[in-house]
């Protein structure tokens, strides 16, 4: 059900709304692309403009997919 | 530094005198002593077959004994005892010192986890709270994996937490 590590289970969940938490922040959007030790995410601004957010793995506390409302 | 046991300690002390009484007996400086209770035993030793071992133990006891070892007060003074070679004579002898763990740490009970790994995989399918730098999540533990965990929260939500970040874990 779950791959071994974080950076081959993420690829599954590509186009996903997640929220990725660092150790300062959390950032909302939806998973675009994982590549090597990245991870891409496509954040909608307040302005409603799409912002491409790169998030290295190491720096992620936790990820959250929420349950479809 | 290696915390002793009280045991390990005799031991040492024992070694120390043996050694002690080796160099002694090397140098010949304790010659005459040693001759001397050699004698006094072989003397027990004439008048009653049986107390040879009695004998025997109590040259043994004899030289153990500090008072015998008449040693030159700078060859006391400048003798060390080799730890790593009593380690070596202890492997050799498969003798059990029970110092081991790599002389650092508590001593290890197998029965015990000593990982966050171990520990949480003892709770997977129970409720949880992990607390990362900067949040809490609690819920129930799904899996452990390589290096992250799943809970799934009261909501429905799953998350993926990174085994390094996590601070604590409650139950």
């Amino acid at each position: 059900m779950f791959q071994d590590r974080l950076i081959d289970q993420l690829p599954i969940r590509i186009g996903a709304g997640v929220e990725i938490a660092t150790d300062n922040n959390l950032i909302e959007g939806t998973l675009s692309l994982v590549i090597g030790g990245l991870i891409f995410i496509i954040s909608i601004s307040s302005y409603g403009i799409d912002i491409r957010l790169i998030i290295p793995l190491n720096s992620i506390n936790f990820i959250r997919f929420p349950a479809a409302a | 530094m290696v915390n002793l046991t009280e045991r390990q300690k005799k031991l040492i002390r024992l070694l120390n005198l043996l050694s002690q009484n080796a160099v002694n007996n090397a140098l010949g400086t304790n010659d005459t002593n040693n001759t001397n209770n050699t004698n006094d035993a072989n003397n027990t030793n004439t008048t009653n077959n049986t107390t040879t071992n009695d004998a025997n133990t109590a040259n043994i006891a004899n030289i153990l004994n500090p008072s015998n070892l008449n040693l030159d007060s700078s060859l006391s003074n400048s003798f060390s005892l080799d730890l790593l070679g009593l380690l070596r004579l202890a492997a050799d002898f498969n003798l059990d010192l029970g110092i081991g763990n790599g002389g650092g740490g508590t001593p290890g009970n197998p029965g015990n986890p000593t990982k966050m790994r171990e520990i949480l995989q003892g709770l997977v399918n129970k409720p949880v709270q992990v607390t990362t730098p900067f949040d809490t999540i609690s819920g129930t533990l799904l899996g452990v994996l390589e290096d992250y965990i799943v809970i799934i929260e009261e909501t429905g939500s799953q998350v993926l937490v990174a085994l390094d970040k996590i601070e604590f874990v409650g139950q």
